[in-house]
């Protein structure tokens, strides 16, 4: 299975939604396609949607997938990078109301660079990023929150030592 | 003092994020961290729905959300955040953001408390508005993107927690 999620943000991502929706009848997706299509009016006549999930639920439809098809956010992206999914994202686009700013380009593109995720910067490239991602195995994400923790520490014991002078 | 008086003698910190990806920022950061927060810690957030999870670690403040588009609803946050500060006094605030946690760090420094701000790893190619808002009063100022550190005299990078 294939899920699909355009995320929770308070727009509308339709192009998405239609896009995937047409590579089925294409047949460019062989696998079962389930989608949370958020605020989306268009509705899909080839795959199982829903509007929006619970997060358990949402949760449960990621970890059963074999890779997910998703909007450029954040939370996806490191849910995919966490759970070591196999993830292609279509950025929304500001000129189509579908987000406030085009942040989610620099967001893709960054992720896409290091060989984390696949991107669709448009429909149009939907079709060649759907072959991609049947062979796509993720980059998997080196992160230090450790390091951070530590670093954070090495100033709290400054500002210690610091009241324990006053 | 005695010696064993001084020892116990620790900074009361305030932890904070926004609901959504800063909150998860935050928690992988505190999964990792061994000698902070502790006991005296206490914690904000920006909705109800969050602080279950953060009731377990100690007390929960929750501040509400605001964003630039409402400059009412950030000014309640911000007296809100001001009211927590002048009741609680922490020596330092740590947060992930975003903008309602720019506001409990515009509060805590009216106090006196130092200010470590982490912008999210969400910003790549600048940091965020309320990233840029807290430049001038970070004490530290953490980004998760080396290239993001260049020329700024007091922005580190120290690793990405995502």
């Amino acid at each position: 299975m294939i899920f699909l999620t355009v995320g929770t943000y308070p727009l509308p991502f339709e192009r998405l939604v239609k896009a995937v929706d047409i590579a089925i009848t294409k047949r460019l997706i062989e696998e079962e396609v389930f989608a949370q299509i958020g605020l989306s009016c268009y509705r899909p006549q080839n795959m199982g949607y829903v509007e929006m999930l619970h997060k358990e639920d949402f949760d449960s439809y990621f970890q059963k997938a074999s890779a997910v098809i998703s909007h450029a956010g954040m939370g996806t992206i490191k849910m995919a990078l966490d759970n070591k999914k196999s993830l292609l994202v279509m950025p929304r686009l500001q000129e189509y109301g579908e987000v406030v700013n085009d942040h989610q380009v620099a967001t893709a593109k960054r992720f896409e660079e290091l060989g984390h995720i696949l991107v669709a910067y448009s429909e149009e490239e939907l079709p060649e990023k759907l072959q991609q991602l049947k062979s796509f195995s993720p980059r998997p994400r080196q992160s230090q929150p450790r390091a951070v923790a530590d670093r954070i520490a090495k100033f709290l014991s400054q500002i210690t030592a610091e009241k324990q002078v006053e | 003092m005695d010696l064993s008086e001084k020892r116990e003698k620790t900074i009361r910190i305030c932890v904070g994020a926004s609901a959504g990806g800063h909150m998860n920022e935050l928690l992988k950061l505190l999964e990792k961290s061994q000698s902070w927060p502790h006991h005296s810690s206490f914690y904000v957030t920006t909705m109800e729905t969050l602080a279950g999870k953060l009731r377990q670690k100690g007390l929960v403040y929750v501040i509400g959300e605001c964003n630039r588009r409402h400059p009412l609803k950030t000014l309640r946050v911000l007296m809100r955040s001001l009211k927590i500060m002048i009741k609680e006094h922490p020596d330092v605030v740590i947060t992930t953001g975003s903008l309602p946690l720019a506001m409990v760090c515009l509060s805590a420094k009216l106090i006196g408390a130092k200010i470590v701000w982490i912008d999210s790893i969400a910003n790549i190619e600048r940091f965020s508005l309320s990233g840029r808002m807290m430049l001038p009063f970070a004490d530290l100022f953490l980004t998760q993107w080396p290239e993001l550190a260049e020329g700024y005299r007091n922005v580190e990078y120290a690793g990405a927690i995502i």
